[in-house]
């Protein structure tokens, strides 16, 4: 695989600024972050009563998460609100990062026989990066909410703390092991996220060059569809990732939430039946 | 040698690895249009729907690629 092909799934470092590399993908990255300003600065100084070419793009996106994240939150506006902007920032830098490379031009500039600029999600730490994110706003929050009952998620003592009758003990001993399960899951969630994402990036890349080195007549106008592909699999793979992290943290939030009243009311129950 | 056993992994694992997604995307796909079929006001929901579900239902078959090309590239 030496010689005509140049992959490699670490990206390279161009500069080395006091033992920290400086990669290509870094680089693409703090680009893909200004052209998301000039896009936020461009729609925020143009915004009328009458949308618009840039301002109904705007408007479909941020409505279209809005939608979501009200239907997962069981229509509370004020939770949907607080976690538009994280879900549809997710969704606007992947989606600009994946489609990085179509830039006229940026794949030309080379220093020292490495390229300056290379899609920032087909570097596996970004991505790994993103979901560890979605990690965090999900479980942190969820701990705040109410930090026994999310121990209680995972490890769940409750059940045995209900045994009454050697019956019970099989189900309490079912729940824990369902509660390992739960944390492997949460883990599995993380590393899902992130392999998708880089791997549908990355290959579309590999097949792109693969495809131009076979022989010199496939080098110019064979490669376009799969340009096309790319730019396909990059929204939709976007796309997929806000959502299922969207999914994630309302979920979790949610069972907390549950959790947290069901507890109100068993207490309520007992009030009563003590007054009675 | 052991460079065509990394060879034949890397071919093996993508083959292998590429047969269950390809059985669910061709599911999902089949599901959806008998549905768009029944129901074709709601083919425009039904597809982006289906767009996504095809997405989750490649990353078992992305896990096999990413693995492939770890084995190709950096092994």
């Amino acid at each position: 695989m030496e010689g005509s092909l140049n992959i490699s799934v670490a990206p390279e470092a161009i500069l080395t600024i006091g033992g920290i590399e400086l990669s290509s993908s870094m680089i693409s990255s703090v680009f893909v972050t200004l052209i998301l300003f000039g896009f936020v600065f461009a729609v925020r100084s143009r915004l009328k009563i009458i949308p618009g070419n840039l301002q109904i793009v705007a408007e479909g996106v941020v409505g279209f998460f809005y939608d979501q994240l009200l239907q997962a939150y069981g229509g509370d506006a004020k939770k949907a609100k607080r976690y538009l902007a994280l879900i549809v920032s997710l969704f606007l830098f992947i989606f600009v990062s994946n489609q990085f490379t179509i830039i006229p031009l940026t794949q030309s500039i080379v220093v020292d026989g490495v390229n300056v600029f290379r899609a920032p999600t087909s570097h596996f730490s970004l991505t790994l990066a993103l979901a560890i994110i979605t990690f965090l706003v999900s479980n942190v929050i969820a701990f705040s909410m109410s930090p026994i009952k999310w121990m209680g998620n995972f490890v769940k003592i409750g059940s045995i703390l209900k045994i009454r009758k050697p019956a019970d003990v099989g189900q309490a001993l079912l729940d824990l092991f369902l509660g390992v399960l739960d944390i492997v899951g949460e883990l599995a969630k993380v590393i899902s996220l992130s392999a998708r994402l880089f791997g549908n990036v990355f290959a579309g890349e590999v097949m792109v060059v693969v495809i131009a080195s076979l022989s010199v007549f496939t080098r110019y106008f064979v490669p376009v569809p799969f340009y096309a592909l790319g730019l396909l699999s990059g929204l939709i793979q976007a796309l997929v990732f806000a959502v299922l992290s969207l999914s994630f943290i309302a979920g979790m939030h949610n069972t907390i939430e549950e959790a947290v009243e069901q507890g109100k009311e068993e207490k309520a129950n007992k009030k009563k039946a003590m007054a009675t | 040698m052991d460079e065509a056993l990394k060879f034949l992994a890397a071919g093996l694992c993508m083959g292998l690895g590429a047969f269950g997604p390809a059985l669910g995307e061709g599911f999902v796909a089949g599901k959806a249009i008998e549905a768009m079929a029944r129901n074709p006001k709601m083919a425009d929901k039904i597809f982006s729907n289906m767009l996504v579900g095809m997405a989750i239902t490649e990353s078992t078959g992305i896990y096999s690629l990413v693995v492939a090309l770890i084995l190709l590239f950096v092994v």
